[in-house]
């Protein structure tokens, strides 16, 4: 069910002081602590997990938002995209959504006689899939060609989709009744998975105080066009330095993953790419440098990789996601250690 | 001196045809002088390449490539951070490093941060070092023996 929209055109007449390109590395820094500051006012405690979600915008990559019920997934996934001037559409996910709702389709105008393309949800920049696991892998897999290719294929016929194009998708790890698995080749096509879980006490606090002092009111301005966007995306791929060592390191901590005696099926190919570009990303936008070092690619291995890990069960007959969790935490740090000794 | 030589040598040596004889004859009263010339050489070799007490330690592993006073300065850096309490894995970088020392020693973080950028950027940017690099190394490693010590006064 395509749930609500918002349109670039209209973002930008009230943001004055909108970025209309990117020349340097450090003003990607200064817009990534922008953006981070306005969603920060609305939304306590998730501040590591905007600087994710831009990091993969910047990057050509994607996000699954997985916690809890509650957690301002889907409220932050809003937010994150009203900061930016883009174009944005909410899908809600139902166990009876069809891929040309995602698509679109060709529907008959009796006006002309003829077949009309309608765009799906898919045509725009920014794409909330919101409770993924909700639709039919069938749905799910609709997404594929999307998100790999940045294309869409209705009836033979391939579109081009919009750039920046990006899917946040979220994911409550709880509820099983009425929900389905995700394929390991749909997981695989996110950059990273970023888990948000209860926020800290002191964070708890302060959401109640601002709620009180401002209730459901959301002023959020776009800060940047579309076209910054994309000058951004361009100097991260082509200035951000990565050295052999770096490239080695990425490739041996991905293939170390694939000999791990608990895994059933370690990281793929599409890993190290996304662990690659994830660094180059983080350095670009927390560092603000242009070259990877050791400390970015640690910083953002464990959402890069532990969605793809497939582990042998252990412990508990039925494992809590915690423990899960726990569990590819651990052997991530230690396939971190292994390989960087 | 080559004629004299000639001079004195036996009239059937004289005659040989023989050319690595005649000229084996020809420096004979010049062995002295080669001799001492190949001892002089093999000695220089020798205090040169095997025996130097001042031969700079070879690096092992990828670091080899990187410059001596790089290495230098992240030994120095480990050896502070470890003494202060600093946890080293083999996983734990120069910045993990650096930030625990600068939590310890705040007056020593205005020097450690160029140092670590020049160190990064160096190492993963492929940046040359500057004057103004080796300075600050320097600089730092004469402070970081001092670091170690107040530490150490700590500890007991």
């Amino acid at each position: 069910m395509v749930d609500s929209g918002s349109d670039a055109s209209g973002s930008q007449k009230q943001g004055e002081s909108l970025i209309e390109d990117i020349r340097s590395i450090s003003e990607i820094k200064k817009i990534t602590e922008a953006i981070e500051s306005q969603v920060g006012s609305y939304v306590v405690g998730w501040e590591g997990i905007t600087k994710s979600l831009i990091i993969a915008l910047l990057t050509g990559g994607h996000v699954l938002l997985e916690g809890v019920p509650g957690t301002a997934k889907t409220y932050l996934a809003k937010l994150f995209s009203d900061s930016l001037s883009l174009t944005f559409k909410r899908i809600q996910s139902t166990p009876d959504l069809m891929p040309a709702d995602i698509t679109g389709s060709h529907i008959f105008n009796p006006k002309s006689m003829e077949f009309e393309f309608r765009p799906g949800p898919i045509f725009a920049n920014v794409v909330l899939m919101d409770e993924i696991n909700r639709a039919p892998p069938k749905t799910q897999a609709a997404l594929l060609e999307c998100m790999q290719e940045t294309q869409v294929t209705v009836d033979g016929i391939t579109s081009r989709l919009q750039q920046p194009f990006m899917v946040i998708a979220t994911k409550n790890p709880i509820e099983f009744a009425g929900t389905y698995q995700m394929p390991v080749a749909q997981l695989d096509r996110f950059m990273s998975r970023l888990i948000m879980n209860y926020p800290p006490r002191g964070a708890w606090v302060e959401v109640l105080k601002r709620k009180n002092d401002r209730g459901e009111v959301v002023n959020v301005k776009p800060l940047v066009k579309a076209s910054a966007l994309i000058s951004a995306r361009e100097l991260i791929q082509e200035k951000v330095k990565v050295s052999d060592d770096i490239l080695d390191q990425i490739t041996e901590l991905v293939r170390s993953t694939r000999k791990l005696p608990q895994a059933v099926l370690g990281a793929s190919a599409t890993a190290a790419v996304s662990l690659l570009m994830a660094s180059k990303g983080y350095a670009a936008t927390v560092g603000g440098r242009d070259y990877v070092i050791r400390d970015d690619v640690k910083a953002v291995v464990f959402d890069t990789l532990n969605h793809r890990l497939m582990l042998r069960q252990e412990g508990p007959s039925t494992p809590s996601e915690e423990y899960g969790l726990v569990r590819v935490r651990g052997i991530i740090e230690q396939t971190v250690n292994a390989v960087t000794s | 001196m080559l004629n004299s030589s000639l001079m004195r040598l036996p009239s059937r040596v004289k005659t040989m045809a023989d050319l690595l004889s005649e000229l084996t004859l020809l420096f004979k009263p010049l062995s002295i002088y080669l001799l001492g010339g190949l001892t002089a050489t093999l000695i220089a070799e020798a205090v040169t390449f095997k025996i130097n007490p001042f031969k700079k330690k070879q690096l092992q592993g990828p670091l080899a490539k990187y410059d001596m006073k790089i290495m230098r300065i992240i030994e120095s850096i480990k050896k502070v951070a470890v003494t202060a309490g600093f946890k080293y894995k083999s996983a734990s970088t120069t910045r993990e490093m650096v930030s625990y020392l600068s939590a310890k020693f705040p007056e020593q973080q205005k020097a450690l941060t160029p140092i670590l950028t020049s160190i990064e950027s160096h190492i993963y940017g492929g940046s040359p070092l500057t004057n103004n690099d080796f300075s600050n190394y320097s600089r730092w490693l004469t402070v970081a023996p001092m670091l170690q010590v107040v530490k150490s006064r700590v500890k007991v």
